[in-house]
């Protein structure tokens, strides 16, 4: 008999065992003697908490009731083992590169690190994780429970609960103590992880013990075990395909899911190759750990009494042969797994609760103007115990609450179910770039809320939650929502039910969301993070290091700022280092300079990140932040073509702009000029009117009757003068004057002109006839009218007192140029830019009858000769120059 | 010790040989499961037209192909530990 | 009678035909065909009616209407407008200057008498 005191002291004794052995590890890592922790073996035997005290007590009893249906739990876990190179590798890899801190956290940082993912990941993980760590206690205390009944009653243990919290307290200061030592909780928990280790080594031993004493101790040898199992109620094979398959997915997809499997596989991993030795190590200790189930189940059906928990085989057989040492060592062997697990369940929980409800909540608290920098820290510690204790608490509550018995004993399945709703979110995250946080969320709501429904809430019996109706014959009597035969599919298992419909509706979801929604930016980045992983830490060694480098920012540079450009500053500056080539050192100062140069382009904020990256090893691929500068590029382009497009536009505006203001002065023109031929015909013909009126009067005298007569004929001729001008006018500008060209001698020409100009002799013309003896090819009678038209404004306007006009030939050039000048005050500089202009009048009102015709027609004329004319300043007097071309012809071709 | 061969190891001849050893890691999980669907077709006691397997037998079985399994990854492992990654 | 008439206008003949009409109805007409001497002379001495050339040099009528228009003691002296470029806008610039009549060239010379009779009050 075992007293009572003794157990509790032994077992005071291992857990003072264990922390000294954390103790150890922790000041170990601390003084950097680690090698020996980081040993893959440790890892792999940490990896053990899959192994709990429902596998250690729980599979003798499975085994005795099933067979060897028991081996799927262990199965699943060995093909994602076997498989590491597939799936696990990766998982691992993400973990390390993006600093993953839980299942929670993966899920939410591949889907934009999105806060309500965390929320429901979290959530799902408290329900499914509870009840197990309600489990583990029960477990204990029933061991415990055991000693009790084979005792005397000289020693009156506690009650079961008494017994229960003890042990969650206990495990809740240990977890606290060794849990939470470090802030980061991405780094390892060296002494957990070295106490778990050591749990694993004492459980398979105590089970191996166990089962060698009863093969070779009670059934006298392998060949002796055969023939009773041959015997045996389970001497069948009576596993259900369904449940073969079905479990066996199960347990794979948990082994990846739990929180506390995700905690050691991936968290608590300290270099990636550890998973090549676990992929063989973990499956052989798996193998070992089940290796005496059957043998201990088969003979403890024999040997015990008919009415003994096959669940307690383990504890209750080496007693019943007597053997104590041996019952202590498997009791120890319970214990170990069932603390390993809720210590490290309550770690991973308490991470997820911390990290993803409590730290956002109280933060959000803040107030957003204070800086929350100095408080996180010992906020963060304190949520996380307080994360811990409360699992526990919880785990106790539910312990106490559902009075332990069978429907505890059935939670480990369904725990199982629930926890594997990550797993298409989880999947679909690392490998399909498409999948999106929506189609995460609803996936994962729509497996829970079908888990509950037709797993979990029916676990607590008929009539518990789910009343007996309901689960007989549906919500409201509709037959296809009966929670356990969704859709009319009777006959199933109820947990490959569950998870069949659960995984199959939360996959299909997940995608069909997906599919039809769009991810935003930050889940677009944090995706091809995820998936490229491979891509992006490849880890760089030796010399080559600089060369991948400045590679891979020579290519990022010439994406951002072009290629000519980048080769030249690469090779600028590898020239500057003593280099030949476009691969300078990536030394700070070229980094510098690169950054400077990039950020011209991309913003400084932008440049710093993308050097920073490539340079940094940090956890954003090249290949992301070629597609970023891409991207960046292609906007670029965009925005120029933008630019160009909106230029365009305003060269179209302004043109528009300028030939509205055209037509308008056209228009305005137009009204001036009508206005002005409306002015010079009306005013003659008043004149001609007013005295056709008055020579109606008879009483007039012949004088004055001869006198009207003549202004009427003088006012009929300047009207049709005015006529006339506007008629040459007209045709000139239009272009359409029919030239009639002709040599001739330009003094003759000249002198026709002065004859014509009918002088009166008030104005003396000088002229030098032997420079103007050459021959000139154009229209004669048009020149000649441009010369009578300027000589008849001299005789007007010259206002000298002896007035006189000098007519000067020269050639310069194949320009002929024939200069009038006269001895008058001249033309203000305001006046001679319009007196080219119709109908312009000078502003001193000097003005000798015509209509301000005359010299918009010389113009025009000459402009049809194919010259000129100008008005010439600063001559000291009025002075127009003609210049020509000396062959019309060459000008007119 | 495990630095220098790491860089010498894989010649470039070796290629292929690395990326039959990816192969073969990846084939692995799948030969298990198939070898582990067998005991699906022993079929269960359905009223007794063909006798289902025992059970001493199926563990035999189980347990068999389990460590053959183990001890294909256990072979494979060094090799894949030194594999770079290329997918 | 004996009324005076100031006609501002710068073309010879139409003065001579104005003066023609006027004085053979017994008016008084002085010209001038500058704004700056005609101002003077109306300082000078105040006449029953002006006509008004639109179009000067210098100064154009309009210029010289605002001018009478501006000042106390010819604010209501009746002024007739002519011009020679019947158009509207002409027209409306002229009643905002404040005009008392316009009439546009060529006119009747019955109507110009007619007109500055109206406006001396005759």
């Amino acid at each position: 008999m075992v007293p009572f005191n003794f157990l509790v002291a032994v077992c005071l004794g291992y857990v003072a065992i264990l922390f000294l052995v954390a103790f150890w590890a922790e000041r170990r890592a601390a003084a950097g003697k680690d090698g020996w922790l980081r040993s893959p073996y440790i890892y792999t035997l940490s990896l053990s908490v899959y192994c709990t005290a429902w596998t250690f007590y729980g599979a003798v009893g499975y085994a005795a009731r099933s067979g060897l249906e028991f081996l799927t739990i262990y199965l699943g876990p060995t093909a994602i083992m076997i498989g590491w190179w597939l799936l696990l590798r990766k998982l691992v890899r993400i973990g390390q590169s993006q600093r993953i801190t839980s299942v929670a956290d993966l899920i939410s940082s591949r889907f934009g690190k999105s806060t309500v993912l965390g929320v429901i990941v979290t959530l799902l993980a408290v329900v499914g994780t509870t009840p197990y760590i309600a489990l583990q206690l029960q477990s204990v205390t029933l061991s415990f429970s055991v000693f009790a009944a084979q005792s005397s009653e000289a020693w009156t243990p506690p009650s079961l609960n008494a017994t229960a919290l003890w042990v969650a307290g206990g495990l809740a200061a240990f977890t606290i103590i060794f849990g939470t030592r470090k802030i980061d909780s991405n780094e390892r928990h060296h002494g957990v992880v070295m106490a778990i280790a050591v749990e694993a080594v004492v459980k398979l031993f105590a089970l191996i013990a166990v089962g060698v004493f009863v093969v070779w101790g009670i059934a006298g040898g392998v060949g002796g075990v055969m023939e009773r199992i041959d015997a045996s109620p389970i001497a069948q094979w009576q596993v259900t395909n369904g449940r073969w398959i079905g479990l066996t997915f199960l347990s794979a997809a948990a082994f990846l899911c739990l929180p506390r499997m995700f905690q050691v596989l991936v968290v608590e991993n300290a270099d990636e190759r550890h998973l090549s030795t676990a992929s063989w190590a973990f499956p052989a200790y798996l193998l070992a750990m089940s290796l005496f189930v059957l043998p201990i189940a088969v003979i403890g059906l024999e040997v015990l009494p008919a009415g003994a928990n096959p669940d307690l085989f383990v504890l209750t057989l080496p007693l019943s042969m007597g053997q104590e040492g041996l019952a202590m060592l498997s009791f120890l062997g319970g214990f170990s797994s069932a603390t390993s697990m809720v210590i490290v369940a309550s770690i991973a929980l308490a991470t997820m609760v911390s990290n993803h409800i409590v730290m956002p909540i109280w933060l959000r608290l803040q107030p957003k103007d204070v800086s929350v920098s100095g408080d996180v820290r010992s906020v963060l510690i304190v949520s996380r115990r307080a994360s811990i204790a409360a699992v526990l608490a919880l785990g106790y509550m539910y312990y106490v609450m559902s009075g332990g018995g069978a429907a505890l004993a059935a939670i480990g399945l369904i725990s199982f179910v629930g926890v594997a709703q990550f797993l298409p979110a989880m999947l679909g995250g690392i490998f399909w770039r498409g999948a999106n946080g929506r189609g995460a969320a609803v996936g994962l709501l729509l497996g829970a809320a079908i888990w509950a429904y037709s797993l979990f809430l029916p676990s607590f019996g008929a009539g518990a939650i789910l009343s007996e109706q309901l689960l007989a014959e549906g919500p409201w009597g509709v037959g296809w929502l009966r929670p356990q035969a969704l859709f009319g599919i009777e006959g199933l298992d109820p947990v490959v039910h569950a998870v069949l419909w659960s995984m199959l509706l939360n996959t299909v979801t997940f995608v069909g969301v997906s599919l039809f929604t769009f991810p935003n930016a930050l889940e677009r980045l944090q995706g091809a993070q995820f998936i490229n992983v491979f891509h992006l830490s490849r880890e760089t060694k030796g010399w080559q290091a600089s060369r991948v480098e400045s590679e891979d920012l020579l290519i990022m540079a010439q994406r951002i700022i072009g290629g000519r450009d980048a080769q030249r500053l690469f090779a600028d500056a590898a020239n500057k280092q003593g280099k030949v080539g476009y691969l300078p050192d990536p030394t700070p100062e070229f980094l510098e300079k690169l950054e400077r140069e990039l950020a011209g382009s991309v913003g400084a904020a932008t440049a710093h990140a993308m050097v920073g990256q490539i340079v940094g090893r940090a956890s954003v691929s090249v290949e992301d932040l070629m597609a970023v500068a891409d991207e960046t590029q292609q906007m670029m382009e965009y925005s120029n073509q933008l630019e160009a497009k909106s230029d365009e536009l305003a060269r179209t505006a302004r043109k528009l702009r300028e030939a509205n203001e055209k037509l308008t002065a056209l228009s305005e023109q137009k009204d001036t000029f009508l206005s002005q031929i409306s002015h010079e015909l009306r005013t003659p013909m008043t004149s001609i009117r007013a005295f056709a009126e008055i020579l109606q009067d008879p009483s007039l005298e012949h004088d004055d009757t001869k006198r009207y007569a003549d202004i009427i004929f003088r006012e009929t001729i300047r009207l049709t003068r005015l006529l006339d001008d506007l008629l040459d006018l007209s045709v000139l500008e239009n272009g359409t004057v029919a030239l009639d060209i002709s040599a001739g001698d330009l003094g003759a020409l000249i002198d026709r002109s002065i004859s014509a100009a009918a002088l009166t002799g008030r104005l003396t013309i000088k002229r030098n006839p032997a420079r103007e003896v050459r021959v000139i090819e154009t229209d004669q009678d048009r020149l000649a009218q441009v010369f009578i038209n300027l000589i008849k404004n001299a005789e007007k306007y010259c206002d000298a007192d002896k007035p006189e006009l000098k007519i000067s030939v020269r050639s310069v050039g194949d320009v002929l140029q024939v200069d009038f000048v006269d001895n008058g005050k001249g033309i203000s500089p305001a006046d001679s830019e319009v007196i080219f202009e119709k109908f312009s009048r000078l502003s001193d009102g000097a003005r000798a009858g015509g209509a301000g015709l005359g010299l918009a027609i010389c113009r025009e004329i000459v402009l049809n000769l194919g010259g000129e004319i100008a008005y010439l300043p600063g001559q000291g007097g009025g002075a127009f120059r003609v210049s020509l071309p000396s062959r019309v012809a060459l000008a007119a071709e | 010790m495990a630095e220098r061969p790491k860089i010498s190891f894989f010649l470039p001849q070796d290629g292929f040989r690395r990326r039959r050893l990816a192969d073969a890691a990846r084939i692995l999980p799948v030969l298990g499961g198939i070898l582990m669907m067998i005991p699906m077709l022993w079929g269960v006691d359905q009223g007794g037209e063909a006798d289902p397997a025992k059970t001493s037998n199926a563990a035999v079985y189980v347990f068999c192909v389990w460590a053959g399994v183990i001890i294909a990854a256990a072979m494979l492992a060094p090799f894949l530990a030194r594999i770079e990654d290329e997918d | 009678m004996g009324k005076r008439v100031l006609l501002i206008e710068d073309e010879p003949n139409i003065i001579e035909a104005v003066r023609f009409i006027l004085s053979r109805d017994g008016w008084h007409v002085d010209t001038h065909s500058d704004g700056a001497t005609a101002m003077a002379a109306v300082a000078h001495r105040m006449p029953d009616v002006i006509i008004l050339d639109a179009m000067l040099p210098n100064r154009s009528g309009f210029e010289i209407l605002r001018d009478l228009r501006g000042q106390d003691d010819t604010r209501n002296l009746p002024v007739l407008m002519l011009t020679a470029r019947g158009q509207t806008k002409d027209r409306e610039r002229a009643e905002e200057a404040g005009v008392s009549d316009y009439m546009t060239k060529p006119f009747s010379n019955s109507d110009v008498l007619e007109r500055v009779r109206a406006l001396a009050g005759d």
